[in-house]
């Protein structure tokens, strides 16, 4: 069996990336950046990180889309009305394809080779990290997300701001 | 499977997700293209910590994901608040800041 999975799962990130930045209506967008999504889970498999894969398709494929997809549908007029196209300039599409050459260009002149451990990622050693190195910042991280969840209600709110 | 195709990987939608910021005309599009390019630094994260074998890497993409997540609510918010404002979420009508 020659046919590498690793391809069909960097195709299929690369092709529903593309489809988020190109797609007609905005709302299709949100489909295609949820299998984008779970491609990146995907990859994360790949790389035996099992733990984050699970944690984004919770995460990112679960709680993410569905936020994208209510601001979209918050934010829809009469349909059909809203579909605001991209302003295409060849000067942008060609300074982007620019930046990407210089990135592969750099990578594929150097080289790196993974490192040989017998079990790697397990949740366990994740966990002992999180908790023994880093548990500065995880208690950061939470006061983080508090002040994101008061200010995400109180900027929402009906009569906040013009009306 | 070599580490490069991984990094080419993770270029390649890095520029993909610049590309949609810089070209798209709609907020929201904007945002699912800041998402891209976070998902891009976070292959690149796991890619690293697998190649030297130390397992912060994975700990930072933890960490990531959390601030995509709060990320995600406050820019959402302000995208309504913004809606609200000029009942459109076209960024080329929001110039109330210029002068």
């Amino acid at each position: 069996m020659n046919v590498d999975i690793s391809y069909i799962v960097w195709g299929i990130a690369i092709i529903s990336a593309i489809y988020v930045v190109h797609a007609k209506d905005v709302f299709h967008s949100g489909l295609w950046l949820a299998l984008f999504f779970i491609a990146i889970a995907g990859i994360f498999v790949l790389l035996e990180a099992e733990f984050l894969a699970v944690i984004q398709i919770l995460i990112y494929a679960g709680a993410v889309t569905v936020i994208v997809l209510f601001a979209i549908m918050l934010t829809k007029r009469e349909k059909g009305k809203d579909v605001l196209g991209i302003n295409l300039n060849v000067l942008k599409l060609v300074s982007f394809v620019i930046f990407a050459l210089t990135l592969v260009g750099v990578i594929i002149s150097s080289s790196f080779r993974w490192v040989e451990v017998g079990v790697y990622g397990s949740t366990y050693d994740i966990a002992t990290i999180l908790f023994e190195r880093y548990i500065l910042h995880f208690e950061m991280i939470a006061l983080l997300l508090l002040v994101a969840l008061i200010s995400a209600v109180y900027l929402a709110r009906r009569d906040s701001g013009e009306s | 499977m070599n580490p490069e195709g991984y990094i080419l990987l993770s270029a390649i939608l890095l520029a993909i997700g610049g590309y949609g910021v810089i070209v798209s005309r709609n907020a929201i599009r904007i945002l699912m293209s800041l998402e891209i390019m976070m998902n891009s630094a976070n292959i690149n994260l796991v890619v690293f910590s697998r190649i030297t074998g130390d397992l912060s890497g994975q700990v930072f993409v933890t960490f990531s994901l959390a601030i995509a997540a709060a990320e995600a609510g406050v820019g959402f918010a302000l995208i309504l608040l913004l809606f609200r404002l000029y009942r459109s979420v076209d960024i080329s009508i929001m110039d109330k800041l210029k002068f």
